[in-house]
């Protein structure tokens, strides 16, 4: 399993990571380095693993208005915070609306 | 001692230890603060005022919660933990939140955003990781107790590595809300203490089935254990695995005596096998990665946190916060962890990883299954290394966790108990009960814990 | 110009209607101030764990069993990963491999083909994003979190729809059997209904073609004009040798356009994994059997008992079950002691309008079953009747008082009845006698005359036979 540059840059694109150019040629031989070593796993056996049993459910909530509380607002800890909103940078136009 | 003269008394403690870099926050004026709350809410409980200091992974509101990463700094949650809570309510105090591997992913506390954390013997060494800060400040005689966090043997390792007591109950004791995510299905609130019944008193105080947490269990309360006369009608498994020929000579010595000191207690010691604990590493590093990936991703600048790329557009602002505010290892880490999960790479990865992980868990319950009643093993493969002896090769860090990572995956209680040193350093010996046998586990360990000499040379 | 089959399908979200959200304690409700309604779950604060609504996994089953679906033993959350701001935890708890229901149908009219059967491939439990306003601060997108964690089933169809026209009707029966079982409001207005559809061309009994994706259509009429517009412009492609892109394209109703969505990289690997923060949900058989059972009377069945129990036509039995409310009002009136028909009659004629307008009966329905007792026994009219009506809403007074005080009651005394008829007997002879010689139809006049006399109060059936004796008499 190699990871070239390019793939290291296609994840790091999904994972929202900024890699500096001169970082690239390193990461991504740090990754493969790492890839190939989860890589033994391939090596396990494919048969189906023992069946778990019956899983155990989750406990539900029951439906009540009950909200954790904060104890300070949102304004007090978000970057950009005005008249109630959050503010990010103005997304691409998203037409048809 | 009243729980302000406590107070004022660890505030001293936490000055002289200033050197270790183990804490990350604290203040005489919220520890003040502290002691009057833990008066009024907590002074009957059974914790009468111990100070306990906390992993910054731990949400509180009234220090700041940073995961030693830049992209938290200056961070105050809005709400506090449920193991917060109820530390307090057992009239525990909370001294300081301590430093760790950035979101804990480490196992030297090297790859905090806030610098190393020095090992309390050596200061060229390192406690071990993640809550490498938690352990050295109960190494260091700072705090009595304090809480760390586990995902894959970060209070067990670094505790051998300080010589204190580390136990990780199993996964659903403690509750994980308010715990920052790093890997969701092994992540468990987890305890140092200098001794198996100061870490035993802070166990019993946090444990316990929380609604805020959907993968808590409801059980018995945890047991403060009573060491027992002898070890007679209980039997050991030594499994084979995690006795390799290339075992450090003092790790093994250490063992091999606290084994000796378990026969010479009446207890029986057999060795069993765990045949797939050669692939606890690599399915932890795919498994915990992939969960740490989608865990992180909200860390975007958006609601909370440091955002960076001013005047630049949401995507650029989106990775110049996540490139900029987290550190190496988090990175690698989520980047494995998107790899492994991306189309094309998810059944050769992380469907493998998922199936070894029922094979590792269903060693262990056939060792028990033979009558076994614990298992006894080294904790780490080597006593604490030199700062930056790893650092250089993410892989051979990863290995540090070899002894711990299968019982990570399998969700079952453990802990590390000081079994004496090798050339000054720690050792310790990790004792594995099964699932939500706490109590067992801790009973063992009271009752070698007196007879090992935790600081005796073992060579 | 060659003949293309349209191949349509549709996937739903409706907003479940729970008090609290999904995954939170959070109330669900529409129209709060902005970030009102959030807490550290629904934020995505560090250190917040998910933990999911009972009533929630409820309501979607109910819906996964109205509309004939499985809904499966253990199911489980997952989490779809992808940056967007109004997705705090940088993921969408979903449901992916193992949704909670699979299977089921829904039967709807098609113009062209009659009764047809809609397959649904799968129905889902997920949580709702929050919501973004452009430009609300110049340069700047806001976001509110108050929508996130809002619980929401996903109901997507097989491809089985043949036109637009179907796909609408489609979402009426759909959104009909979800607000009779109380799964969801289905207001798309309030957002509480979503409808995304997929299109494509093909030859018939051919591969299909390649589809596009159409969103933001607001209304059911919306959705197929949209489709109406895609076809057209699938078909022009095709048919001039062209080939669709698979792409996703927004209505816009103003102009009546469909144009590709621009802006939202669309990453198309979302990295499913089981959320390990929620156990799967496991259902027992008693669970699931006691959810069935809850299940109300669905409009469909309502319909033909309607037919058969009541003898109304299919058109009124249509009318009257269309709306669980209506339906049970109806059916409150006939056990209230009313003939079926003439119930439907005052239902559909008399509180049809003042409940579609208000969303409420004015009338209760034993006070209409008295009303209708009255006309029945001859103690109102039946034109005096629907002034009572007018009058019950304004208060709580029983009918027969209403007609009193109105002095609607009729007139049956003999003495007064035969004063009248011998005063118009005496007023009209020119009349009288015309009626004798032959024409039967003045009859008719002759009975007005006495109603006017009796400014209505009498009994025209009374009137009519005591003016019979009276003329074969004299």
């Amino acid at each position: 399993m190699t990871i070239s540059p390019d793939d290291l840059v296609r994840i790091a694109r999904l994972a929202e990571l900024d890699i500096a150019e001169a970082d690239l040629r390193r990461l991504a031989g740090e990754l493969e380095g790492i890839v190939s070593y989860v890589g033994q796993l391939t090596s396990l056996a494919s048969a189906d693993p023992p069946a778990a049993g019956d899983p155990v459910g989750v406990v539900l909530r029951e439906d009540r208005v009950d909200p954790i509380p904060l104890d300070r607002a949102p304004a007090d800890f978000a970057p950009e915070f005005q008249d109630r909103f959050f503010l990010v940078p103005r997304l691409p136009a998203m037409d048809g609306g | 001692m009243t729980i302000a003269a406590e107070a004022l008394a660890v505030a001293e403690r936490l000055e002289r230890s200033a050197s270790l870099n183990a804490v990350l926050a604290w203040s005489r004026p919220a520890l003040e603060a502290e002691a009057l709350r833990v008066s009024r809410i907590g002074s009957d409980g059974p914790l009468a005022g111990m100070p306990v200091a906390i992993k910054d992974n731990i949400v509180t509101t009234d220090l700041p919660t940073t995961c030693a990463s830049r992209i938290l700094e200056g961070y105050r949650s809005p709400y506090d933990a449920t193991v917060i809570e109820r530390l307090r309510l057992a009239g525990g105090l909370v001294a300081c939140k301590t430093n760790l591997d950035e979101f804990a992913m480490g196992s030297s506390t090297e790859h905090s955003a806030f610098g190393r954390v020095r090992h309390p013997l050596d200061p060229d060494r390192v406690p071990g990781g993640s809550s490498g800060g938690s352990a050295a400040l109960v190494a260091a005689g700072v705090v009595p107790a304090a809480l760390g966090s586990e995902t894959g043997g970060s209070v067990r390792q670094p505790a051998a590595f300080c010589g204190v007591v580390g136990v990780k109950p199993s996964y659903g004791r403690v509750s994980r809300f308010g715990l920052v995510a790093f890997g969701s299905s092994l992540d468990c609130v987890s305890v140092f203490g200098r001794t198996v019944s100061d870490a035993a008193r802070v166990l019993a105080a946090i444990a316990g089935h929380d609604p805020r947490d959907a993968t808590s269990r409801p059980a018995p309360p945890v047991q403060v254990p009573v060491p027992r006369a002898d070890l007679r009608g209980l039997t050991f498994g030594l499994p084979t695995e995690y006795f390799p020929p290339d075992l450090d000579p003092g790790v093994r010595a250490g063992v091999d005596r606290a084994v000796a000191l378990v026969q010479a207690l009446g207890g029986t010691v057999r060795p069993v096998s765990l045949p797939h604990t050669r692939y606890a590493v690599p399915t932890y590093y795919v498994l915990a990665p992939a969960e740490a990936a989608a865990n992180l991703a909200r860390y975007d600048g958006v609601r909370y946190g440091v955002r960076r790329g001013a005047g630049l557009d949401l995507r650029s602002v989106y990775r110049a916060t996540r490139g900029q505010g987290f550190g190496r290892e988090v990175q690698r880490r989520i980047l494995v962890g998107t790899y492994v999960l991306s189309a094309g790479y998810y059944d050769a990865y992380y469907a493998k990883a998922q199936a070894a992980r029922v094979r590792i868990t269903a060693d262990f319950e056939a060792a028990f299954l033979t009558g076994v009643d614990a298992l006894l093993t080294p904790t780490t493969p080597t006593p604490a290394f030199r700062a930056g002896a790893k650092m250089a090769d993410p892989v051979q860090m990863y290995l540090a966790d070899i002894f711990v990572s299968a019982v990570s995956l399998a969700g079952l209680p453990a802990l590390s108990l000081p079994a004496g040193r090798s050339e000054g350093l720690p050792i310790g010996l990790q004792i594995i009960a099964p699932s939500f046998e706490e109590d067992r586990m801790l009973s063992i360990a009271a009752t070698l814990e007196p007879h090992l000499s935790a600081t005796a040379e073992v060579r | 110009m060659t003949a293309w089959e349209t191949v349509i399908g549709l996937e739903v979200h409706v907003q479940l209607a729970t008090r609290s959200k999904l995954f939170c304690g959070c109330a669900a409700t529409f129209g709060a101030d902005p970030n009102r309604n959030v807490c550290p779950v629904c934020l995505g604060l560090p250190g917040a764990l998910p933990v999911p609504n009972a009533v929630a996994v409820r309501l979607g089953a109910r819906a996964a069993l109205a509309l004939g679906s499985t809904v499966h033993p253990v199911s489980v959350f997952a989490r779809k990963n992808y940056f967007y701001p109004d997705l705090p935890k940088g993921y969408q708890i979903s449901q992916f491999d193992r949704p909670l229901a699979t299977g089921g149908e829904v039967r709807c009219e098609s113009p062209d083909r009659g009764l047809v059967a809609i397959g649904v491939t799968r129905l889902h439990l997920e949580e709702d994003a929050g919501k973004l306003i452009h430009d609300w601060v110049p340069g700047r997108t806001a976001i509110d979190l108050n929508r996130a964690g809002v619980p929401l089933a996903e109901i997507v169809s097989e491809p089985d729809l043949r036109s637009p026209t179907e796909a609408r009707a489609y979402l009426g029966v759909l959104k009909q059997v979800l607000v009779y079982t109380g799964v969801s409001e289905c207001s798309m207005e309030k957002g509480s209904l979503r409808v995304d559809a997929n299109i494509s061309l093909r030859r018939p009994g051919g591969p299909l073609g390649t589809k596009t994706e159409l969103k933001n259509m607001n209304s059911f009429a919306n959705v197929e004009r949209a489709l109406e517009i895609e076809r057209e412009r699938q078909r022009t492609i095709l048919d001039g040798g062209g080939r669709v892109e698979q792409v996703t394209l927004l209505f816009n109703a103003d102009a009546g356009t469909v144009r590709p969505m621009r802006g939202k990289e669309e990453s198309h690997d979302y990295r499913y994994f089981p959320d390990p923060d929620l156990p799967p949900v496991v259902l027992s058989r008693a669970w699931i059997d006691a959810a069935r059972a809850e299940l109300p009377e669905l409009p469909e069945a309502k319909r033909s008992r309607f037919q058969s129990a009541h003898g109304l036509s299919p058109y009124d039995a249509t009318v009257l079950s269309a709306e669980r409310p209506v339906a049970d009002y109806f059916e409150a009136v006939v056990r209230a002691g009313a003939d079926p028909k003439t119930a439907a009659n005052w239902v559909m004629g008399e509180s049809m309008p003042g409940y579609n307008e208000v969303g409420a009966f004015a009338v209760s329905a034993v006070r209409l079953a008295g009303l209708i007792g009255l006309v029945k026994d001859g103690t109102v009219s039946h034109p005096a009747a629907k002034r009572v009506f007018g009058e019950l809403g304004a208060g709580d007074e029983a009918p027969h008082a209403v007609a009193t005080r109105l002095g609607l009651v009729q007139v049956r005394d003999d003495a007064q009845l035969g004063a009248w008829v011998t005063q118009v007997i005496a007023e009209h002879p020119a009349e009288v006698e015309r009626f004798r010689t032959g024409e039967p139809k003045l009859l008719a006049f002759l009975v007005g005359q006495v109603m006017k006399k009796s400014r209505g109060k009498a009994d025209p059936k009374a009137v009519s036979e005591r003016l019979l004796t009276h003329l074969e008499a004299s």
